[in-house]
């Protein structure tokens, strides 16, 4: 065997291994990295829903100020009083939630949507992508 | 003198990825976040990566210290070294504004993590360069 096959060999073990032991924790633990996201939506589903819509902006409001999508409505849950006032007031039951955030991961978006699910009883979305999709199919307003 | 760097160079690497795949195996959840972050892989990827990488990145760590895998380790830790660098950079080029998620959810700035990653990348090219050949008695095994 040469010595390049049996580092690629060890390589493999020790990815093999470190499988098990992952394994393993996920199940002593049972705290599995979330495999699918249910509140995901892209820009075109969004997008189909029209009218039927609304916005949020879980970013920081500087972020907000310099830029955000048409009619949005800047909800964080450092600011949370003031922005389920406005978002309140603005919104309609039929509409959808379509929250977004700087990121793909969009952490603070999630964190805002569960305290929404929690107080309204509604099932909001996060936009994949984020502000980045918006921003790469130029429909955000300063 | 090499030999002392060497050693060194083992403990840094060994150190850092012990370190970050001790955090991320804490949290889970908060690396499956970070990686998505980035906006290269999906959902279900994340979930893999975050599942199995951190326990790849502790493996890698311990067999720097064992002989008989050592280079297989020192491999390991290279690509990833190599693998997160490219991904860094990658997401400074796209201007993302995102913590680099290296250490679990304690993150640095991008710019930041591009330079531990060079410095790591230093380690391991030393570490490969001063890594005794099987027939060469004369370097620290």
């Amino acid at each position: 065997m040469t010595a390049l096959s049996t580092l690629v060999l060890q390589i493999a073990v020790m990815g093999v291994f470190a499988a098990i032991l992952a394994g393993a924790c996920v199940a002593w633990k049972r705290d599995f990295p979330v495999w699918s996201d249910a509140r995901a939506i892209s820009y075109d589903q969004a997008v189909a829903l029209g009218q039927r819509v609304i916005w949020i902006d879980a970013r920081s409001e500087d972020h907000y100020r310099k830029g955000h999508a048409p009619g949005a409505i800047n909800l964080t849950e450092r600011a949370w009083d003031a922005g389920i006032e406005r978002f309140l007031s603005a919104w309609q039951p039929e509409q959808t939630i379509v929250i977004y955030c700087d990121s793909g991961g969009c952490r603070t978006g999630h964190h805002v949507a569960a305290h929404l699910e929690r107080d309204l009883g509604v099932q909001p979305r996060v936009l994949v992508g984020g502000w980045g999709t918006l921003q790469q199919h130029q429909r955000a307003t300063p | 003198m090499k030999r002392w760097l060497f050693w060194s160079c083992l403990v840094l690497l060994s150190g850092t990825f012990l370190y970050a795949g001790t955090l991320k195996i804490l949290q889970p959840r908060a690396f499956q976040e970070s990686i998505l972050d980035y906006q290269v892989v999906d959902v279900a990827t994340a979930a893999l990566l975050a599942w199995w990488l951190p326990w790849f990145e502790v493996m890698c760590a311990l067999s720097l210290w064992w002989p008989r895998f050592r280079r297989a380790g020192l491999a390991g830790t290279s690509l990833m070294v190599i693998g997160f660098l490219i991904i860094l950079v990658s997401a400074v080029a796209r201007g993302l504004s995102i913590s680099c998620g290296c250490f679990g959810a304690a993150g640095h700035d991008l710019w930041v993590a591009i330079a531990i990653d060079v410095a790591l990348l230093a380690a391991c090219l030393a570490a490969w360069r001063l890594m005794r050949k099987p027939e060469d008695q004369s370097r620290p095994r």
